[in-house]
């Protein structure tokens, strides 16, 4: 069964929130993963594995460090806090090394940062190129995407071509992954009662005409 | 311009604070920029032929038939599940699990294969799936007043009662018509490119009307099956009075909160639609008389508008009184002089109700479609991507921004518990969006982000204590909770619509000003609140049929089913 991207997109939002993210991070998630997957990245899979990481070892803290252009360059990040940080700041490069989770969350951020232009991102060694359009389509399969923890430097192509991108209109179809999402996003429900089936929905019980 | 317009100099629109309150955007009607007349004018346009390559319902009226719409470069077909459902499994909630009939949009002409696919998905609703093949997934159940009382008197010979129609207006009434990328839906990126579905729920609403002509062939089915010979079809002119049902809760309220920036669309193209005639400087004599006699219909529609909630009910006498006083202003002051809808639309303002002034607007922009027809085109937005915040911003520049929008939020003392006495949480039942009581139920750690003006003023007190200098993106470093309550602040100096502009847990908040909002855009009338969260409506009630596009103009018949009454 594959998603449709705005379904996911939903899930992704709600399932993050289940983590224990405010519910404004939750969404900057939700649109991250919707854009990964519409440009053949396993957003899905990226996110739950991230979700999961948290739920072992707990949130990370905000990257305030990174502020004064003296980052920490042992505090782990968060891709999303990270990725905020940047698309508000059009922090367009760093040659500092970044230790971010699960890198690819990071990579939508850097697109919509880079906007019609290329940003070039060194994750450990690898170059892999971002543009408003979606990741460069050889580096899909990089196993650096996949990586729990990674160095990261990046940098704005100022010339040169766009990298050329896959646009799809469906997520991935991983159903682990999925369960994990659906699992946290269960958090987020308040359990029915009888109370809240009559009173909550305010349609009563009788509702024929 | 051609001679039939006189020239206009346009006037300021309405401001915001004025028109984005709860109240008045609960008293909004249908106008010619509503989706569904904006629709059938594009479909009478384009010519669009339509077919009913399947029929498949027995004589207890189960079965599948299909309904293709072919338009220039695409066709949809409906397809619509005839069940045979026990009396006391009908409810119009989400929670049901079984309906009359259940329909899918299907992007194309479907072979048997999908339709089998879909009979075993489509007639589950939400339990079932649907893929990117199908545009949208609805139900809806018989009205039990009518439908029967219909079957019978066409069985034996007879035309309906046109009053007992007049009291109902449907055969069947939708109880949810999901749309995008729902229960595996193709996503709205798939179609949005379409000329054809140009503007918002487009989709949904072709397979409304679409339903609109399954519900008369199935009266018409069931009675040939009972009464044989006797049997006749329904009247034409009673056939149109004939709309589809709604019955819509909660599940609807969020979207207009949720989606900012395309409400932001729908209301500026109102508001825009407005500000353009009230600057016309002359009105033609046949302007004029047309705006007369469109509202005797509104008139008319008052008066046969039921409804059986005591708000409704007060707002509904009001209504009638001020259109009759309203009426008798425009004898004794005719359409004259420079800018004269600019001077009636200033004297409606001061003088008559909420849902006379919205009423109003609405009739005073019909005799323009040529003006204004065109805002329909802007009335959507790509929001496939946030809003990007300005992280340059400093925190002395966002409390200035505040201070201009949200002086209704920061004047509220969110420390009062009727100020936060709700909460919108989702259901784990159905995933239903419900509407709590934050003091009596053990919900607010379930709280959905729905309350934007709480948000913007707990911003506000922390930004209060930051150096002037600090920068929006620093703010958020620190307080990520905030970059909602800060897109939507930023958003305002763009989008001025973007925000209802009152507190949405307050424990006065009336969430039918939500949904009637939201329908009043769809093109929705009649509407009968059944309690202060739960709305029925009625859909494309005196709309022309399919095979009646060519010889009326739907514009024209939004208005005459009143004529007719």
């Amino acid at each position: 069964m594959n998603w449709p991207l705005g379904e996911l997109k939903a899930l992704a939002t709600k399932a993050t929130r289940g983590a224990g993210f405010s519910w404004s991070l939750s969404e900057e998630t939700g649109y991250a993963a919707q854009w990964l997957e519409s440009h053949g990245v396993t957003g899905i899979s990226h996110l739950a594995n991230y979700l999961r990481w948290v739920e072992a070892n707990g949130l990370l803290v905000a990257p305030v460090d990174m502020l004064d252009g003296t980052p920490d360059a042992q505090a782990l990040k968060c891709p999303i806090a990270l990725g905020c940080l940047i698309t508000d700041t059009k922090a367009v490069t760093s040659d500092a090394s970044i230790r971010v989770s699960q890198p690819a969350l990071f990579l939508p951020f850097l697109g919509w940062a880079a906007g019609h232009q290329a940003i070039v991102c060194k994750i450990n060694d690898t170059a892999v190129a971002v543009c408003a359009n979606g990741v460069d389509q050889e580096a899909l399969k990089l196993p650096e995407l996949s990586l729990a923890e990674a160095s990261l430097s990046w940098r704005l192509q100022e010339a040169g071509a766009v990298p050329k991108c896959l646009t799809g209109s469906r997520a991935s179809d991983d159903r682990a992954s999925i369960h994990t999402l659906l699992r946290l996003a269960d958090k987020t429900y308040a359990p029915a009662t009888d109370a809240s089936r009559l009173a909550g929905a305010g349609a009563g019980t009788t509702d024929n005409d | 311009m051609s001679n039939s317009t006189a020239a206009h100099t346009e006037v300021a629109l309405r401001p915001a604070h004025h028109v984005m309150r709860l109240e008045r955007m609960g008293s909004f009607h249908q106008s010619r920029l509503s989706f569904m007349r904006v629709l059938l004018r594009r479909i009478k346009q384009q010519k669009w032929q339509f077919s009913r390559p399947i029929f498949r319902i027995d004589d207890n009226g189960v079965g599948v038939a299909t309904y293709s719409v072919a338009g220039p470069e695409r066709t949809y077909t409906l397809i619509a599940f005839a069940h045979d459902l026990p009396a006391d499994k009908r409810s119009d909630r989400v929670i049901a699990e079984a309906w009359d009939s259940t329909f899918t949009l299907f992007d194309g002409i479907p072979t048997e294969d999908d339709i089998t696919r879909l009979a075993y998905n489509v007639p589950l609703q939400e339990a079932g799936r649907i893929s990117e093949s199908e545009l949208s997934l609805s139900r809806a159940n018989r009205s039990v007043r009518l439908f029967e009382y219909v079957v019978d008197t066409l069985s034996k010979g007879m035309q309906p009662d046109t009053e007992n129609l007049e009291d109902v207006g449907y055969l069947m009434r939708t109880t949810a018509v999901y749309g995008s990328s729902k229960f595996g839906a193709a996503d709205r990126a798939v179609w949005a490119d379409r000329p054809e579905f140009a503007g918002s729920f487009r989709p949904e609403l072709l397979a409304v009307w679409l339903i609109r002509t399954f519900t008369i062939d199935m009266v018409e089915h069931l009675a040939r099956a009972r009464g044989g010979e006797n049997a006749i079809a329904i009247d034409p002119d009673i056939k149109r009075c004939i709309g589809v049902g709604n019955s819509t809760g909660l599940g609807m309220a969020p979207f207009l909160l949720n989606h900012p920036r395309l409400i932001h669309t729908w209301v500026h193209a109102r508001e825009k639609a407005l500000a353009i005639v009230r600057g016309v400087n002359q009105v033609q004599p046949h302007q004029a008389a047309e705006f007369s006699r469109l509202l005797a219909s509104a008139q008319r529609n008052a008066r046969y508008w039921c409804t059986a909630h005591p708000l409704q009910i007060e707002r509904l006498a009001q209504l009638r009184v001020d259109l009759d006083k309203f009426s008798e202003h425009l004898q004794a002051n005719p359409l004259k002089g420079t800018q004269p809808w600019n001077t009636l639309y200033l004297w409606v303002e001061t003088n008559l109700g909420l849902e006379a002034q919205e009423q109003i607007i609405s009739l005073m922009v019909e005799p323009y479609g040529e003006l204004v027809d065109h805002l329909a085109d802007t009335m959507q937005t790509d929001e496939s991507l946030p809003y990007a915040i300005n992280g340059t911003m400093t925190v002395a520049e966002l409390l200035v921004a505040v201070e201009k929008n949200y002086q209704w939020a920061i004047n509220t003392d969110f420390s009062q518990d009727d100020t936060i006495a709700r909460v919108w949480y989702v259901s784990a039942e159905k995933l239903e969006p419900r509407l709590g009581e934050r003091f009596d139920e053990p919900i607010e750690p379930y709280e959905q982000p729905l309350a934007p003006g709480r948000e913007v003023a707990d911003m506000y007190q922390v930004l209060q204590t930051l150096p002037a200098d600090t920068t929006v993106a620093a703010m958020l470093c620190n307080h990520d909770e905030f970059r909602g309550a800060v897109r939507r602040v930023q958003m305002l100096q763009t989008f001025p619509y973007a925000e209802v502009r009152d507190n949405t847990i307050s424990s006065k908040m009336l969430p039918i000003d939500l949904l009637r909002c939201k329908l009043s855009f769809f093109g929705a009338t009649r509407f009968d609140p059944r309690s202060d969260r739960w709305v029925r409506i009625t859909m494309y009630k005196g709309a022309p049929y399919p095979d009646e596009l060519e010889k009326f103009d739907p514009d024209v018949l939004a208005y005459f089913i009143d004529d007719a009454a």
